[in-house]
């Protein structure tokens, strides 16, 4: 009795085998198309990796954070960062901005792009006292958690720590390497590496094909 | 088009669909959903902890002026605190990388070492570019490279790796290791109720045993993670180290 007991079991696990793995072709095509996937997948990032180099060469641009709300943008002729001035605006002065143009440090609601002001109209800006003042002293605000940052208690007397990552902790200065094509170079040299992986992959699962 | 983060999640949820067919075909469907359940919890345990502990978030877009173009905090679906987006990412890479595992070796342990490598290297490619479009920012106190945290580096490798071993022990090879033994022989008589090997269990009890062993490996992660963690941010907040 406890002989034909075991010998059901098995019995059982052999059907729920039959039933839950597929016959090798189909696996392999399965496999096949599931590594193709993922070389779309490393693919897909670096179309997307491509698209955003201009915001990986700014150096402040992952500690920065998002842009303050529309309504308290303008307080008693003040802008804050990442105000955007309709086109045609004119300030005090004379200088008139194109449409779009934004102060230092913020970025336009609509798109990820942070691209600073022409250098004429940020020198224009500078010739503004009062109104651009808080975008020059404090573009940014920067996470202090950011590495190599420490708290007060724990920093040495008298030695100001950095609250900026620095060489290759600093995704920056990779994007600006290779005269700005770094960022760009990085991610084709990782799809490449990713390609190869896949390629090897399907070329194994191919040779194991050939062999039955 | 910008790689804001509604693109990011469109794409991600089409090659989802092709990645969910593929493989599929592949394990066969229910060890495919065995595999796709298991990734996203694991994935959202880790990441849901990451949150609550301020090491990471996904808000960037749910705040200020950007909620006004992207509704729902930018993401579309959420489960909790992590976009469902960055669960299936995450299960895409580890399918991805166990695949390729699999056609080179059979051993369990070296099979998951190659997955828990290639997987880190899908994301060496996906973090520097999540972190600058601000699909996620990261936010603790520790060393950095390209901006991202050295701890997450080894995470990834060790999350792909303990859940790879994890699914290839249990739903695949349905073993029961020796050293595993004396304490899942305590949960299976207490909480499963059955004293049977896994090599015997019906589909249903195999996935209690799958969630129990997916738990201790998460145990296991927080217990490699934890001590990584505080080291690296003891070190960073003694001050900077040069060329750091």
């Amino acid at each position: 009795m406890a002989n034909k007991r075991i010998e059901l079991e098995q019995y059982r696990y052999y059907v729920d085998l039959v039933k839950e793995e597929p016959p090798r072709k189909r696996a392999r095509t399965g496999a096949v198309w599931a590594m193709v996937v993922a070389i779309l997948l490393a693919l897909m990032i670096l179309v997307l990796g491509t698209l955003s180099n201009g915001l990986a060469k700014n150096k402040r641009n992952v500690l920065e954070k998002p842009p303050a709300p529309a309504s308290s943008a303008t307080q008693s002729g003040q802008f804050q960062n990442g105000t955007q001035l309709p086109n045609g605006t004119q300030i005090p002065g004379g200088t008139q901005i194109p449409g779009g143009t934004q102060i230092p440090g913020g970025q336009s609601p609509g798109g990820g792009e942070r691209v600073a002001a022409p250098a004429t109209e940020a020198k224009a800006m500078k010739t503004l006292p009062g109104v651009f003042a808080q975008a020059d002293s404090s573009p940014l605000q920067i996470q202090t958690s950011s590495s190599p940052s420490s708290s007060p208690s724990s920093a040495p007397k008298g030695k100001q720590l950095s609250t900026e990552t620095k060489n290759i902790g600093n995704l920056g200065n990779v994007a600006n390497g290779a005269g700005g094509k770094g960022f760009g170079l990085y991610l084709i040299v990782l799809f490449i590496m990713i390609g190869v992986v896949m390629y090897l992959g399907i070329r194994r699962l191919g040779k194991e094909a050939k062999k039955r | 088009m910008k790689a804001n983060v509604i693109v990011f999640e469109v794409a991600t949820f089409i090659l989802f669909i092709a990645m969910y067919i593929g493989s599929s075909r592949a394990l066969g469907r229910v060890r495919n959903r065995d595999f796709l359940f298991g990734s996203a919890a694991f994935a959202l345990v880790i990441y849901s902890v990451a949150v609550a502990g301020g090491m990471m978030n996904f808000f960037w877009y749910s705040t200020n002026a950007y909620y006004k173009h992207y509704v729902l905090g930018g993401y579309i679906i959420w489960l909790g605190v992590v976009p469902l987006a960055v669960l299936l990412l995450f299960y895409m890479v580890s399918m991805a990388s166990y695949l390729v595992a699999s056609a080179f070796t059979s051993n369990v342990w070296k099979r998951s070492a190659i997955a828990g490598g290639i997987g880190a290297l899908f994301y060496l490619m996906i973090e520097p570019v999540a972190i600058t479009n601000h699909w996620w920012v990261w936010n603790a106190k520790t060393f950095y490279i390209l901006d991202v945290p050295l701890f997450a580096w080894i995470g990834v490798f060790l999350a792909v790796f303990a859940f790879t071993a994890c699914y290839q022990l249990t739903v695949i090879e349905k073993a029961d290791p020796k050293w595993l033994k004396p304490v899942e022989d305590r949960v299976k008589s207490l909480l499963l109720k059955t004293k049977n090997p896994t090599i015997g269990l019906e589909h249903n009890k195999l996935a209690e045993v799958y969630a129990w062993r997916l738990f201790a490996a998460l145990v296991a992660f927080g217990i490699v993670m934890t001590p990584v963690l505080i080291v690296l941010w003891v070190l960073a907040n003694r001050g900077p180290i040069p060329g750091w």
